[in-house]
């Protein structure tokens, strides 16, 4: 799932992703993927939960791509 | 003790009657002190909600002045406010409202020196900001000074919603937004309003939730959006929650102690535009500027779009959209650019990327982008 403008660069608001095992391994698919993604800012969430280092991906995992909002 | 006040039995009697509400709750919201900082989209119902509810003391801060484009989405001001301090159109309709509330107003840019001198007089921060610089700020200081926030923030048609740093039942504080994003974003990687729009009613519904956090923080019903984000879709209407954790480096990038605080550039560190790229006016591009090729780094559905007004000054356009700007930077080789997007932000990106690609021509930004072409007249919507 891509929040806020992620949506600008993937074009989509829901996708589903190849296997991979980690956030690391996550993130270089994005980035080869969107190569806009590497410009963008964002913070993933597996599962409904905040990831903050590298992290195992489990098989079906509902993954979150979710960018910084600054207006009000 | 302190003594209880006396309440308002008529006024409040709709929540007073509350299962788990009643006389307590009431009396703990008339002894509360909140402070609101930024009295825009955001900032505007918490505190009419706030106020109405019963909030003893609430203190707000905004240098800005009403204007005619904050109409759509601030629905406290009028065109009559137009021009007027908003702090000061809130404390008079804050009065109005209830009479009770005492409202401590800033006109002023919210800075470090006011979070040192006023946070230890207010009970909850609430941060009804609209740029990264203050966010940081804020929170950083709530961290220091020990005080709950409860974050909201907007971006075109979603907004996120959290309580920061509050003190859990274990006794810990809960997450902050440095365990989100540990460092602000640089200028430009993330739209403002101003930039990407907003859907006039958003901030109406997700300052509704701010405000229902701090009424739940002060008299202590319910769970608070502690250690969790609260994220909306006003198109979807898909409500989406994620469970926060702690950043292994959030705690290392929040100053300290107060006086490393103090001394901490918070622009600075969410980004200034680089001296290298120069940003020219409306009139002084097309007075001197005409013949470097215009850059529309927007996308292709956000108008007016530029291709009229460029064939009328016989400038060359190339529109491409700044996520797809790095595949396309030999359109642009070797020539002199002017890049322009909505309202001045983006094109500072994008030029910023065509000056890293090694690029031998000048390089300028549009300030104010077509927002201000169309301010000065310069172009319409039509």
């Amino acid at each position: 799932m891509y929040f806020g403008q992620l949506t600008d660069i993937t074009g989509c608001s829901t996708q589903r992703l190849p296997a991979v095992t980690d956030t690391d391994a996550l993130r270089q698919w994005l980035y080869a993927q969107y190569p806009a993604m590497r410009q963008a800012k964002f913070m993933i969430a597996i599962n409904n939960k905040l990831v903050s280092g590298n992290e195992a991906i489990p098989e079906g995992a509902q993954i979150a791509f979710m960018p910084p909002f600054s207006g009000g | 003790m302190m003594m209880p006040q006396q309440i308002n039995f008529e006024r409040y009697q709709r929540q007073l009657i509350l299962k788990g509400f009643g006389a307590a709750a009431q009396q703990k919201l008339q002894a509360a002190r909140v402070l609101v900082i930024g009295a825009g989209g955001l900032g505007c119902p918490i505190m009419q909600y706030l106020v109405a509810a019963g909030v003893g003391h609430i203190g707000i801060a905004d240098h800005d002045k009403v204007s005619v484009s904050n109409l759509h989405r601030q629905i406290l001001f009028g065109m009559e406010d137009v021009g007027l301090p908003k702090v000061e159109v809130v404390k008079r309709k804050m009065h109005a409202l209830n009479c009770d509330t005492q409202v401590q107003i800033w006109q002023e840019k919210w800075t470090q020196q006011h979070c040192a001198s006023h946070f230890p007089e207010f009970d909850i921060i609430v941060d009804a900001t609209d740029n990264f610089a203050s966010r940081y700020l804020i929170n950083d200081a709530c961290v220091l000074f020990g005080k709950p926030l409860v974050f909201g923030a907007v971006s075109q048609f979603e907004g996120q919603v959290a309580v920061f740093n509050h003190v859990m039942e274990d006794g810990l504080r809960s997450v902050n937004y440095r365990d989100l994003f540990p460092e602000p974003p640089a200028n430009g990687e993330v739209l403002n309003c101003a930039e990407g729009g907003v859907l006039g009613v958003l901030p109406g519904i997700i300052g509704s939730m701010q405000a229902t956090e701090v009424i739940k923080l002060i008299t202590g019903i319910g769970s608070p959006l502690a250690n969790k984000l609260w994220n909306y879709n006003a198109l979807t209407q898909d409500v989406f929650t994620i469970g926060l954790v702690a950043h292994p480096d959030a705690q290392s990038k929040i100053p300290a102690a107060v006086d490393a605080f103090i001394q901490t550039d918070y622009e600075w560190l969410c980004g200034v535009p680089s001296a290298s790229i120069m940003e020219i006016d409306a009139t002084s591009w097309l007075k001197t500027y005409h013949h470097h090729v215009v850059v529309d780094v927007r996308e292709p559905h956000e108008l007016p779009r530029l291709a009229t007004l460029c064939e009328q000054m016989e400038m060359q356009l190339i529109e491409i959209p700044l996520s797809a700007l790095d595949g396309q930077l030999d359109a642009i080789a070797g020539k002199d650019v002017v890049c322009v997007c909505q309202a001045g932000r983006r094109s500072l990106q994008a030029a910023s990327i065509i000056l890293k690609q090694n690029f031998r021509g000048s390089v300028c930004s549009l300030k104010g982008g077509v927002q201000a072409l169309v301010a000065s007249n310069h172009l319409n919507y039509e």
